[in-house]
């Protein structure tokens, strides 16, 4: 990754244009070729640096209520409840960390009853308890990386 | 399991339309001349149509923005601890905004603490290495004056995706 690799990370990951030629208005604004442009994207995309390229949802906005729900589980048990877990479409992160909760993920629904159902249905499947932290409020959520 | 009044409870009201914008836009956009236009095509709406209601979303707030999300780990973030921190209940608002203006702070949130957990407030710090994590949290501790507070270290990522429409 070089300066202009840099520069055009910092540029497109808030103001993607939404324009007929998103590509040629980034080339204008980098003062680059656009295929050469591209060209670097694509390169990002591959190594994975740029996840996605698109749309990020505001579930506040949409009205989803979600939770970050923790449990401690046997380290054997960590998969299958991963795979149990991570099948639900709400289920956005879900990770193993250091402590006692060893099993962390988030989960977003269509609606408070939706939220509470899911966590119950989970834990009648998995037979683990699970821990529901509901947040109060947000002070910060950062979608930029400086580079 | 009783879950707790937290934000996000007021329905908005989406067209069938807008939801299937907000669908493709959640996708990952083709590297294509022209990617609103191929978008467009699969939902049988023009191109026009597709941008004027993804200006519209987006202005309205239903989505916080369209770019590149950056994976922290392969950007050379390896590290990541969810910090999480015990803050005297009258004092977690303005402890919360001040976690907040640390720049290696990503996410920060209050919590309901349960009493097996009695942390209340996290934030989600990013560093090159654990090292590096550890000696910025010590710093915001010290500086913040929150001396119970816990690291947790993901060890495995067993999902991380972007978040689509709901049914």
């Amino acid at each position: 990754m070089d300066k202009l690799d840099a520069r055009i990370l910092n540029l497109i990951q808030s103001g993607f244009p939404l324009e007929k030629k998103p590509y040629r208005e980034l080339a204008r604004q980098t003062g680059i070729p656009e295929p050469d442009l591209v060209r670097r994207i694509k390169i990002l995309k591959k190594k994975k640096i740029i996840r996605r390229l698109g749309g990020v949802l505001n579930s506040e906005r949409l009205g989803y209520p979600g939770a970050l729900v923790a449990a401690r589980v046997p380290a054997r048990g960590l998969e299958r409840l991963a795979r149990m877990v991570g099948n639900h479409p709400g289920v956005t992160h879900c990770y193993e960390r250091k402590g006692r909760l060893n099993f962390w993920f988030t989960l977003q629904t269509k609606s408070r009853k939706d939220l509470a159902a899911v966590i119950s249905k989970l834990e009648k499947e998995s037979g683990i308890r699970f821990v529901c932290l509901p947040s109060r409020k947000r002070f910060k959520i950062n979608f930029q990386i400086e580079f | 399991m009783t879950i707790k009044k937290s934000f996000g409870s007021k329905k908005p009201r989406l067209s069938h339309r807008d939801r299937e914008v907000l669908k493709e836009l959640t996708g990952d956009l083709p590297t294509t001349p022209e990617p609103y236009l191929e978008l467009a095509g699969k939902i049988g709406i023009s191109e026009k149509e597709f941008l004027t209601r993804a200006r519209k979303l987006l202005r309205e707030g239903y989505l916080r923005k369209v770019g590149a999300i950056i994976s922290p780990s392969r950007a050379g973030f390896r590290a990541n601890g969810m910090t999480v921190f015990k803050a005297p209940s009258k004092s977690v608002a303005r402890l919360g905004k001040k976690l907040s203006t640390y720049p290696e702070v990503t996410h920060c949130y209050e919590r309901v603490a349960p009493p097996d957990f009695p942390y209340n407030l996290y934030a989600m710090i990013h560093g090159r290495t654990r090292k590096e994590v550890i000696t910025r949290v010590r710093k915001i501790a010290r500086e913040l004056n929150l001396d119970e507070y816990q690291i947790l270290f993901s060890t495995r990522e067993f999902k991380k995706t972007s978040l689509r429409p709901l049914g």
